[in-house]
């Protein structure tokens, strides 16, 4: 039962990054490796907020999610827009892994290297599920994440906007000939992504540490995630997560707990091996 | 009292030069200043210029001459690949006289071509091939493993023993890294024939901060003890952690993380219970003079505390090179200055933060006394002094 539970809360946050980069890539066609940079400098504004001016959590979250939206239009604005003009397929390659450094060592340089905590009136409480401990921020964290992640589901499916976007993702080009803007659907999705991933910086650092390089982890797994379930399907991102989760969660338990990073790479490695597309390539929800 | 700070390129370096004078004696530093080990590098560097700034101001006489100490830093990220970049590039372009690596991740890299180079070679390497590769040039600045996880064991099991506290099983949680994975197999070694057991074994990456998937796989297993050999940050997180999912015994710790307020503080909010870590006199204030005045003197000049264990190592090390300079009254016969390495400790006074004992020239391998420190639920680090 600890492994299923530990793996369903390390799946959500799996699932909760995985969608703000199918987001992205989507729209984008961008894998926006900075994302995590933007994650982690989410997480130093939650702890500007709560630790050094004394405030509340949630306006900890909300400052994490605007420094990383700020951050994100940013980006979008004066490198992957540019890159999208003229620069090669690999231009907004070479663009996020050029942001992600500079995200990281910017935040270096004003923060300094140590390690930095966030606490939260929740992170030493401990619920218990099925009778197993599970600490009340991990809840939290898996808990929100879930939901944020049925929000962006429906903005999508309900929204005009969210349908603007979709179109985009579907075909580009009639997109811009029926009157939607490539440029402003960029930035929306920048916006949404930008704003999942300064959540999910806020919710993890809780229960984590905050250091200039805490991103980079997640983003990494995330991409798996996003590649394992066919880098198009939304509902896949949440299968794919829970997947991965689950399959880290009981391969430390029940096989090697030396290899717990390694599963991951196992589970899509055997996943592609299987289906080279990705296991939902035809199950194309966000479209 | 610094004069200035260039930058250069590829792997990230600069420099800082001191006083006055046109005698220069060329150093370089190797350690990780971006990166998930930035934490650690960071005050290795600031422990070594803070001794550079009171060597020169001091004043190095060598020979009748007066010199500074100049010392370049390259940024090796804690890869061992970007070490060797760095050793060439301070060697070759700087001429440095000395390169002190802060782990063996650069030592063992550099070890390589530092005699061919011609340099003499510190790195707080705690692995035994550091020094057993017949170098002439190498120094190590912290204990070999091999030679102090015996000591370390018996102690560990002795202050149970006085306790009453269980400690028949033992769970490894070691980082992958080359500290973690040399420490926990010589720790294995010494508490299995003590009478000990090993009854789970888990690994963590040195960057996680979620250790939750190897604690299920580690107490499902219902160690007495917990051997964990990460950095003080990540030793907190993991005794956290552990606590909440139910775990009622005890922690030993590797070098990583002697304990203290350094650990505590990331384990607010739990019960610490017993935590017992592997430190070294530069651990404890109350067994040096020179400690203190280190850590205030650091205070001062960085505006923040000593934090990880590569500052003292660094401060020490600058001032035993530059003794050792002084001793061999020569900056170009690296052979001589490696040999005066041992009358110099002598003369280090309350500079010898680690307590080392002696010095053997044939392997540069030094003597460190190890000793266990036990930290308090509110932080309080003592030494256990049997």
């Amino acid at each position: 039962m600890q492994a299923l539970i530990n793996g369903i809360a390390v799946g959500a946050t799996y699932a909760l990054i995985g969608s703000a980069l199918l987001l992205i890539f989507g729209i984008l066609q961008v894998p926006d490796f900075a994302l995590g940079g933007r994650l982690m400098a989410g997480a130093y504004a939650a702890v500007l907020v709560v630790v050094t001016l004394h405030q509340n959590y949630w306006l900890g979250v909300a400052a994490a999610v605007l420094t990383a939206v700020v951050l994100g239009v940013a980006s979008e604005w004066a490198v992957y827009r540019p890159l999208r003009r003229r620069a090669s397929p690999m231009g907004g390659f070479i663009g996020a892994f050029a942001l992600l450094t500079v995200t990281d060592v910017g935040v270096q340089l004003i923060w300094g290297p140590n390690y930095r905590q966030l606490p939260t009136s929740y992170s030493n409480e401990v619920l218990r599920i099925f009778g197993v401990p599970v600490e009340t921020q991990r809840v939290l964290a898996a808990g929100i994440s879930l939901v944020l992640i049925v929000a962006i589901y429906v903005f999508l499916r309900l929204t005009r906007t969210g349908r603007a976007l979709r179109a985009v993702v579907e075909d580009r080009q009639g997109a811009v000939l029926i009157g939607i803007s490539p440029n402003r659907v960029s930035i929306i999705a920048m916006i949404i992504g930008s704003a999942v991933a300064g959540a999910a910086g806020s919710l993890l650092a809780p229960f984590s540490l905050v250091d200039p390089n805490m991103g980079d982890a997640p983003v990494i797994t995330g991409f798996i995630v996003v590649v394992l379930a066919g880098m198009e399907s939304s509902a896949g991102v949440i299968v794919a997560a829970l997947a991965l989760g689950l399959a880290e969660s009981y391969g430390s338990r029940y096989l090697n707990a030396d290899f717990t990073q390694v599963y991951g790479f196992a589970v899509l490695i055997i996943a592609l091996m299987i289906r080279p597309n990705g296991l939902f390539k035809k199950a194309l929800i966000a479209r | 009292m610094s004069a200035g700070v260039t930058a250069c390129g590829g792997s990230g370096s600069s420099t800082v030069a001191s006083g006055g004078g046109s005698n220069v004696i060329n150093v370089g530093l190797v350690a990780p200043l971006t990166g998930a080990s930035a934490a650690f590098g960071s005050q290795f560097k600031q422990g070594a210029e803070l001794a550079i700034d009171q060597i020169n101001q001091q004043g190095l006489v060598v020979g009748g001459k007066k010199y500074t100490l100049s010392v370049s830093v390259c940024d090796d990220q804690g890869s061992s690949a970007d070490a060797v970049t760095c050793g060439k590039k301070l060697s070759q372009q700087n001429h440095d006289v000395m390169i002190f690596g802060n782990t063996s991740v650069d030592g063992l890299a550099i070890e390589s071509f530092n005699q061919q180079d011609n340099f003499i070679l510190m790195s707080a390497s705690d692995t035994p091939s550091f020094t057993s590769s017949g170098n002439k040039l190498v120094v190590r600045t912290y204990s070999d493993n091999s030679l102090s996880t015996p000591a370390i064991v018996k102690q560990f099991r002795q202050y149970f023993e006085t306790k009453g506290i269980p400690d028949t099983s033992v769970a490894d949680l070691n980082t992958t890294d080359e500290v973690g994975t040399t420490w926990i197999a010589s720790f294995n070694s010494d508490w299995t024939s003590g009478g000990g057991k090993v009854v789970a074994k888990a690994s963590v990456d040195p960057t996680d901060t979620d250790f939750t998937s190897q604690l299920q796989s580690v107490l499902a297993a219902h160690p007495d003890v917990i051997a964990v050999t990460s950095l003080c940050q990540q030793a907190g997180l993991i005794v956290k952690q552990a606590r909440q999912m139910g775990y009622k015994g005890s922690f030993v710790s590797a070098t990583g993380c002697v304990g203290g307020t350094a650990m505590t503080s990331f384990a607010k909010g739990v019960t610490i219970g017993t935590y017992l870590g592997q430190g070294s006199i530069a651990t404890f204030a109350s067994l040096n003079p020179g400690i203190a005045a280190f850590q205030t003197a650091f205070q001062q000049k960085w505006n923040t505390a000593v934090n990880e264990p590569s500052a003292p190592l660094a401060y020490m090390g600058l001032k035993w090179f530059a003794q050792a300079v002084k001793e061999a009254g020569t900056t170009t016969d690296l052979q001589a200055i490696h040999t005066a390495y041992q009358p110099a400790l002598t003369k280090l006074g309350n500079d010898n933060l680690l307590g080392a004992t002696g010095f053997n020239p044939q392997t540069g391998d030094i003597n460190v006394k190890a000793v266990v420190g036990v930290t308090a639920q509110d932080g309080t680090l003592t030494p256990f002094t049997g």
